[in-house]
């Protein structure tokens, strides 16, 4: 059975999600109707590896297997040990797989762009193995885009030592979901996940986050910030699970909204499943409206209202990249937002 | 010139604050308002300036014969109204320095002038920056972030003089300064004065007033001016606290 076919049987036996499917429980229901799934004719052209275990057999996110269902073939693609390498994802079909082999020691930087298909519905999954001490970071901030619905799905599997960067600023307006399977296997594997929306109108942007810590001395960072306008809606649904025996662990969650709007969302849900003692896990949401004494304080300086609120939303938006160390991703967004406030 | 009459503010909730205050300060005058906690010595400098939190309820505030109580934030502070606060706020990511010009440049917008130059910003800044003893670190690093108390006070005497405004109120600029920072702190407030230019400072001790002396010192309980006098009067509070000007 191949790929295609796999991926289909899997989907039938787990159904589109029902209506509060705790997976998709903030998920506006009737965006399902767009979804038309077929069984496959056509055999993938190309064979992928059995190195590469995409993890078919158990998955429970419909929109992991979509892509794999329908698309026409994989982009595979492996990167040397101890290359560099910066490049851009842009899936050209409404549904498409991408899967990256990054070898020991490599440093890769991929800018993920979207899909301009601007059907009724698009889906792309993207796989990524990465081995020993190699970097990989990933990094979206698309210009405008409606997007009908769109599912992105990126499942990583990382090697011990290896470092993975997610920097997102997400502007887009539709309905999309971002899915996030990241496996820490490696020992002192690490993941710092940044995002940022800054969104308007009735845009729909719903993430799905699930860090597996299979290794010891594991970590990762969350980082999520939301600047809303309009009636948008956002939701992030981050979960944590630590295995036994992975000791030392350390996870940290940190989500902040503003709303700007009486109309606008959030909805956030932190989930930890934790089976071992040595580890340091912590999460904190805030929501709120921009600091009246902040505001205050710039106005009366002289700094009309307007701008006085332009400069705190700027400052709480870089506030997520502004952290870390420069690469291409951060240097990217930031430039943008510095731009565009 | 700055007018204060009759001026009557509550908060939102109807707390009434201010019950009918009167000043008027001419240029080339230093004036103190001293009083216990709470009496509104805050709130009048907050309320002049439209802190939102405050509602006017009657009176006027003229600067240089324009009633700026009309006027939105930004404009009553290009007007020349400069209110240095008792805790200022923490903007991290904001360069000092970058603030510093935009408000700068606010106001000149405000005046009809073209933005400052480089050569003519740098070097008001390195005037001021060494008169106030402050180093790099202080200028590069966000709006009062991770600044201690005693600098957050600083920093407000040097958006103080960049800004050069026609009145400045200070809101307790002494309290947590230590001896050498106070001394530099009035040193940045006696530069500003000029015959032109005025001060009203809130404070609870006479420590600040032996640098800046005041021309006149104001006694503020429960939102009402209730004695005026001059540099003696601030002694004899010092002295004998505040209970003797009741039973007077």
């Amino acid at each position: 059975m191949n790929i295609q076919q796999k991926a289909y049987s899997r989907f039938e036996s787990i159904g589109l999600p029902k209506a509060r499917h705790d997976d998709w429980i903030f998920f506006p229901n009737s965006a399902f109707q767009k979804i038309n799934v077929i069984s496959p004719e056509e055999n993938f052209s190309e064979s992928i590896s059995k190195e590469f275990d995409l993890g078919i057999d158990t998955e429970k996110n419909i929109a992991a297997l979509i892509p794999l269902i329908h698309t026409r073939n994989t982009f595979l693609k492996t990167i040397d040990a101890n290359a560099q390498e910066t490049g851009v994802l842009k899936a050209r079909d409404d549904f498409s797989h991408t899967l990256f082999h990054i070898q020991k020691g490599a440093d890769v930087s991929l800018e993920i762009l979207d899909n301009k298909n601007e059907h009724a519905f698009t889906a792309e999954r993207l796989d990524f193995f990465v081995e020993e001490n190699a970097k990989l970071e990933l990094f979206f901030c698309n210009p405008l885009q409606n997007h009908s619905l769109q599912f992105r799905h990126v499942r990583i599997v990382a090697a011990a030592k290896a470092s993975i960067k997610i920097l997102g600023l997400q502007e887009n307006t539709g309905c999309y979901r971002q899915s996030f399977d990241l496996f820490l296997n490696g020992e002192d594997s690490t993941v710092d996940f940044r995002l940022l929306n800054q969104l308007k109108g009735e845009t729909e942007a719903h993430y799905h986050l699930t860090i597996h810590h299979n290794a010891p001395h594991t970590k990762n960072n969350q980082f999520v910030r939301q600047i809303l306008n309009g009636k948008s809606h956002v939701s992030y649904d981050g979960a944590v699970h630590v295995e036994k025996d992975c000791t030392e662990v350390n996870s940290a969650q940190l989500i902040n909204s503003i709303l700007l709007s009486e109309e606008a969302k959030v909805s956030v849900k932190p989930v930890l499943k934790i089976y071992h003692d040595d580890v340091e896990c912590t999460h904190g949401n805030t929501c709120g409206e921009l600091d009246a004494e902040s505001l205050y304080y710039l106005q009366s300086r002289g700094i009309d209202a307007k701008k006085a609120e332009e400069i705190l939303l700027l400052n709480f938006a870089s506030e997520v990249f502004s952290d870390l160390e420069s690469s291409i991703g951060r240097e990217r967004i930031l430039h943008i937002l510095a731009n565009k406030n | 010139m700055l007018s204060i009459q009759n001026l009557k503010t509550s908060l939102k909730d109807g707390t009434s604050i201010l019950k009918g205050v009167n000043i008027t300060v001419q240029p080339g005058e230093i004036h103190a308002i001293m009083g216990p906690n709470g009496s509104g010595k805050s709130s009048l400098f907050k309320a002049i300036s439209g802190h939102p939190s405050y509602q006017i309820d009657s009176g006027s505030v003229i600067l240089n014969g324009e009633d700026i109580l009309g006027m939105d934030i930004n404009n009553r502070a290009n007007a020349g109204l400069f209110i240095s606060m008792q805790y200022p706020i923490e903007i991290p990511g904001v360069k000092n320095v970058d603030f510093l010009r935009m408000a700068l440049d606010s106001k000149r917008a405000y005046l009809g002038l073209e933005k400052i130059k480089d050569s003519e910003f740098n070097q008001l800044m390195e005037k001021y920056t060494s008169l106030l003893e402050m180093d790099d670190r202080y200028i590069s690093r966000g709006v009062n972030e991770g600044f201690s108390g005693g600098e957050k006070k600083r920093n407000e005497i040097l958006q103080m003089a960049i800004l050069d405004p026609k009145v400045a109120c200070l809101d307790e600029t002494d309290s947590g300064l230590d001896i050498d920072a106070l001394r530099i702190v009035a040193r940045g407030i006696n530069e500003m004065m000029t015959p032109e230019k005025s001060v009203i400072l809130v404070t609870h001790y006479q420590r600040l007033l032996d640098y800046v002396k005041p021309h006149f010192v104001h006694v503020l309980r429960q939102g009402k001016i209730i004695l005026s006098g001059g540099p003696e009067l601030a002694l004899k509070l010092e002295e004998q606290g505040y209970d003797w000007i009741e039973e007077a």
